[in-house]
């Protein structure tokens, strides 16, 4: 409620240079607010927000000291700010300064000059209104919490980590798989330089496993986050590995185990068994049990790995975990998904033999892989010709409508790949359009042409269709002669990780139409996501190539570190809801319609409660509170049916 | 002593909140016992001109239930007001306007079109109409004004308590009978009622999840009704949060859900447009056209959201213009 003492009210009314002045006539509507009675300071000033101005509403307030103050000017939007931190300097809570905006509502939409003057009284008497109802708000900080969350440990998740480790700061990576690496231990060597990619993350791997700075929790996902930049709680489930930390990855319980299953690392192309690691040198190097297929948790009929193993590390009634990670900033590095092919028949993919995608060339390809690095059909005979297909899957309605813009350079890489094990295979890449952007992609391509690769132009690529033939495959499309070959590639572009929406929902960050997160800004804060503190890297940002995800990576971390200052405070929001748990019923709906997830609701007491070191002020619980028991401070139902009525009835 | 005197009246109301006076049951005996009755029209011969000779503020307490609609109503409400100690408005629609007050979506132009002429059961082949004057045969035959707008007791007369309901549950009834007779009354204006929502009170609130969404709005005829489980989760429009405690959930007991008889707390100033956010909120549908599908779910959209509290919604009923007389 308003208080007594609460009465003295100073109206500014600012000319804008000429822009309010030279349509409102100040003068008139100053008589009119001296007539009124219930104002006790007017002042008219040229430029309000000008150093002179400042001055000059500084000097009155402390010559005339009022409870209220009213500033007819700009938008609140412009000056607001400006004035309510005088007001503040000046011992004047800033809910007590209230904008009437007479220019842009004003001057600059109103011809005619009576009818400017009585919009211009019509606002004032609305700001009054509103601003009598005004109650202190008080300032609250916190120091933020320095500490960042890397969801996804691929490479991305991995350098980011190692950079604001070398910074002093603690991270968390949450991954998702059993051990780091992401997709790109998946590949053997990365075009145009054709580095080892095993070899390029293994010391890597190492230093995170090492770094005091860095916790890594694998086999784990992120369920959900509540709060805001500098004060996430981020909350995780590890799920149970049966295996403890003792496991040092030496394989020995592989060979004892009886159940076979296809690796899903090897993209159903290798196989694994019910205890498993990725690769060998995973970090952790911890091996896990896939509980759904063992047998010892199917029909407790097997512990031969509890036998072998020489550590005694396996630990069947291990649990499934919960944790709670506090943190400041959150980085989005989940990585991709390759695009699907098996929607589309003509091109024979999962019915024809040696028919593969790119991602499982890779596979077959590495010597981490199946078949240990080995290119061969499934008859184990060397192809002596391969075919690509450039795009598939991609820039069509049924599969990925764009362009991923780093398949090219990957498909060119078959050929690079292939005639190094069978140097007179001959080796075709079916193309409607190349991207090698860029002077190394470009020469990459040229010494592909130079080393034998044909480079087919097909017409139209949907036209492609892939049939086996005399125990060959036959390529077919418009625009060049059918081909018969031992083997074909398709080359799948990039979708967006799985549960990418759902994290997306979970974090209340924005999702581009394509489906991967979207920019604060694409081009100046292109790592930066449509919420303060969660940044997006690699991948999860679109699809790039390994240099542009760690690229991202860096940029991401270091604006995230740049603003986690330790010991920096942080101003919490001032205008946040209260529920008056006197008459809040407990409907819960608050609950469902908070997007920062700010209330909680109290089963004893049976009423919604908002924790104010979460709540942003959005107000959305406070619209759709139906029995009027949450309230937002400083846009109380009060003070807008005031100022409504301030401006309808006067 | 004299025992305090009380009158019981009745507007444009369907005669329930009298008979929730009878459901007193035994207790009736008690009240009667205690007070002494002066105006009852429903269930006991009085005569307006015995209350006009009495003095001023010498009624204990006057119950009026009803919404107004006509002059005569409006007369005797001021009649009792004058002659009374305290008014307690009675009811929703004394309170709120009630279901009489949805005849505020149309105009008394459209009321007496129906009423006196297209009505297929009605023969009027010299088109009369009730007038406020007429003359016959050299008589002057005086009816009460029918007003064009339905009104709450309180846009017609100073109102101390209010006993919400449709009608008001015997309980409720009867502890504020105590209230009065004991003299322990709250501050002047208070709603006789807890200042929480239904939600408070209901045994199925436990049932509903902490992300209630409705995809698909279902009334009760779609569906076969869970006896336990909350109305909303169902996607039975209740219109329990947005109203006030103290029913007794008679209806949720009923396996139907709540449809605001009680209107909304304090602290809400129009239950039908509170409860429309609440619901903008929690509607679900991917993009507007999912979400225009979700709402043509609303069969009724006045009488669910408004069925009690128009008079006393911020709208007030239909636009203007149709009160084109």
């Amino acid at each position: 409620m308003m208080s007594e003492a609460r009465r003295k009210t100073s109206l500014f009314l600012c000319g804008c240079s000429t822009h309010i002045s030279d349509t409102i006539d100040l003068k008139a509507v100053s008589e009119w607010a001296k007539k009124r009675g219930d104002i006790n300071v007017i002042e008219i000033h040229n430029l309000l927000c000008s150093p002179d101005g400042k001055k000059f509403f500084a000097e009155s307030l402390a010559k005339n000291k009022p409870d209220n103050i009213i500033v007819a000017a700009c938008s609140p939007k412009m000056h607001e700010k400006t004035f309510q931190d005088i007001a503040e300097e000046a011992g004047i809570n800033m809910s007590h300064v209230q904008m009437a905006n007479i220019r842009e509502h004003v001057s600059w939409v109103t011809k005619d000059k009576e009818k400017a003057i009585v919009k211009a009284e019509a606002l004032i008497n609305a700001s009054l209104k509103r601003v009598m109802l005004a109650e202190d708000l008080e300032k609250h900080s916190m120091e933020i919490v320095s500490e960042i969350l890397i969801i996804g440990g691929g490479i991305a998740g991995i350098e980011a980590a190692l950079t604001a480790s070398t910074a002093g700061r603690k991270v968390y990576i949450v991954e998702k798989n059993i051990s780091l690496g992401g997709t790109i231990i998946q590949t053997e060597e990365i075009a145009p330089n054709m580095e080892c990619s095993p070899c390029l993350l293994a010391p890597r791997l190492s230093e995170v496993r090492d770094d005091p700075n860095i916790t890594v929790i694998t086999n784990a996902e992120v369920t959900d986050v509540l709060g805001f930049y500098g004060n996430f709680v981020a909350k995780i489930r590890k799920r149970a590995r049966y295996v403890d930390d003792s496991c040092i990855g030496c394989e020995a319980c592989f060979e004892v185990c009886p159940v076979t299953l296809d690796s899903e690392f090897h993209l159903g192309l290798g196989t694994r068994k019910a205890i498993y690691t990725l690769f060998s040198g995973s970090v952790p190097a911890v091996a896990v049990i896939d509980k759904g297929n063992c047998k010892h948790f199917i029909d407790n009929s097997c512990d031969a790995c509890v036998a072998a193993c020489p550590f005694g590390s396996i630990n069947f009634d291990e649990k499934d975990e919960d944790i709670e990670l506090n943190v400041g900033s959150i980085l989005i590095a989940t990585g991709y998904n390759n695009g699907e092919v098996s929607q589309f028949d003509r091109l024979g993919y999962g019915k024809i033999e040696n028919v593969y995608t790119l991602p499982e060339f890779e596979r077959i390809a590495s010597s981490n892989g199946p078949s240990n690095g080995e290119i061969k059909l499934k008859n184990d005979k060397k192809p002596s010709s391969v075919a690509v297909v450039h795009c598939a899957g991609s820039l069509c309605d049924e599969g990925i409508p764009y362009c991923s813009g780093v398949c090219c350079i990957g498909a060119a890489k078959v050929g690079e790949l292939v005639r190094k094990q069978i140097p007179d295979a001959k080796v075709f890449n079916i193309h409607n359009d190349l991207v090698f952007a860029g002077p190394k992609e470009n020469a990459f391509f040229k010494k592909q042409v130079e080393e034998g690769t044909q480079f087919i132009k097909c017409s139209d690529l949907e036209t492609i269709e892939i049939r086996g033939k005399d125990g060959k495959i036959l390529v077919e499309g418009d625009g060049f002669s059918p081909i018969k070959v031992d083997m074909v590639v398709l080359s799948t572009g990039m979708t967006p990780a799985p549960g990418t929406v759902e994290l997306a929902e979970m974090l209340n960050v924005d999702l581009e139409n394509d489906g991967f997160f979207k920019a604060d800004h694409e081009l100046l804060h292109a790592t930066g996501t449509s919420l303060d503190g969660v940044y997006i890297a690699g991948c999860a940002a679109g699809p790039c190539n390994v240099a542009t995800s760690v690229t991202r990576a860096k940029s991401a971390i270091g604006d995230a570190i740049s603003k986690l200052v330790p010991g920096r405070e942080i101003e919490l929001e001032m205008m946040t809801a209260i529920i008056d748990e006197e008459k809040c019923g407990g409907c819960k709906l608050c609950i469902t319609v908070c997007p920062y997830k700010a209330i909680i609701y109290n089963e004893k007491e049976n009423v919604s409660e908002v924790t104010e070191a979460i709540c942003r002020g959005c107000g959305t619980c406070v619209a759709s509170c139906p029995s009027g028991a949450a309230k937002a401070k400083h846009f109380t139902d009060e003070q807008i049916y005031a100022e409504i009525g301030g401006l309808l009835y006067g | 002593m004299a025992k305090p005197k009380v009158a019981l009246y009745w507007c444009a109301s369907c005669g329930g909140c009298d008979e929730a006076v009878v459901d007193l049951a035994e207790n009736i005996l008690d009240v009667v016992a205690a007070v002494d009755i002066i105006l009852w029209p429903i269930a006991m011969d009085f005569k307006y001109k015995d209350i006009e000779a009495m003095e001023d503020g010498s009624i204990a307490v006057s119950f009026i239930n009803g919404a107004i609609r006509t002059g005569e109503q409006k007369h005797i409400a001021e009649l009792l007001r004058r002659k009374s100690g305290l008014v307690v408005a009675f009811g929703s629609c004394s309170s709120l306007g009630g279901i009489p007050a949805l005849a505020n979506l149309t105009s008394r132009r459209k009321i007496f079109d129906r009423s006196y002429h297209n009505s297929p059961t009605v023969v009027n082949p010299e088109n009369i109409e009730p007038k406020m004057k007429a003359s016959v045969d050299g008589h002057v035959l005086k009816l009460p004004e029918f007003f064009k707008t339905v009104y709450k007791l309180n846009d017609v007369i100073d109102v101390d308590y209010y006993l919400p309901g449709c009608p008001p549950t015997p309980e409720l009834i009867a502890n504020a009978v105590t209230a009065i007779l004991e003299g322990k009354l709250p501050p002047k204006g208070a709603i006789l009622s807890p200042d929480k929502s239904l939600c408070t009170s209901c045994d199925r609130n436990e049932t509903k999840p902490e992300d209630v969404t409705i995809s698909k709005i279902k009334r009760v005829i779609d569906i076969e009704v869970d006896p336990e489980k909350c109305f909303l989760a169902q996607g039975i429009i209740c219109m329990g949060p947005a109203t006030r405690d103290g029913c007794g959930q008679s209806c949720i007991n009923g396996n139907m859900p709540c449809t605001g008889c009680f209107g909304p707390t304090d602290s809400c100033r129009d239950q039908g447009a509170k409860m429309i956010a609440t619901l903008g909120a929690i509607l679900e549908g991917d993009d507007e056209n999912a979400v225009d599908k979700v709402i043509e779910g609303i069969v009724d959209p006045a009488g669910t959201f408004y069925r009690y509290a128009m008079s006393a919604s911020l709208l007030g009923g239909a636009r203007k213009e149709v009160e084109n007389e």
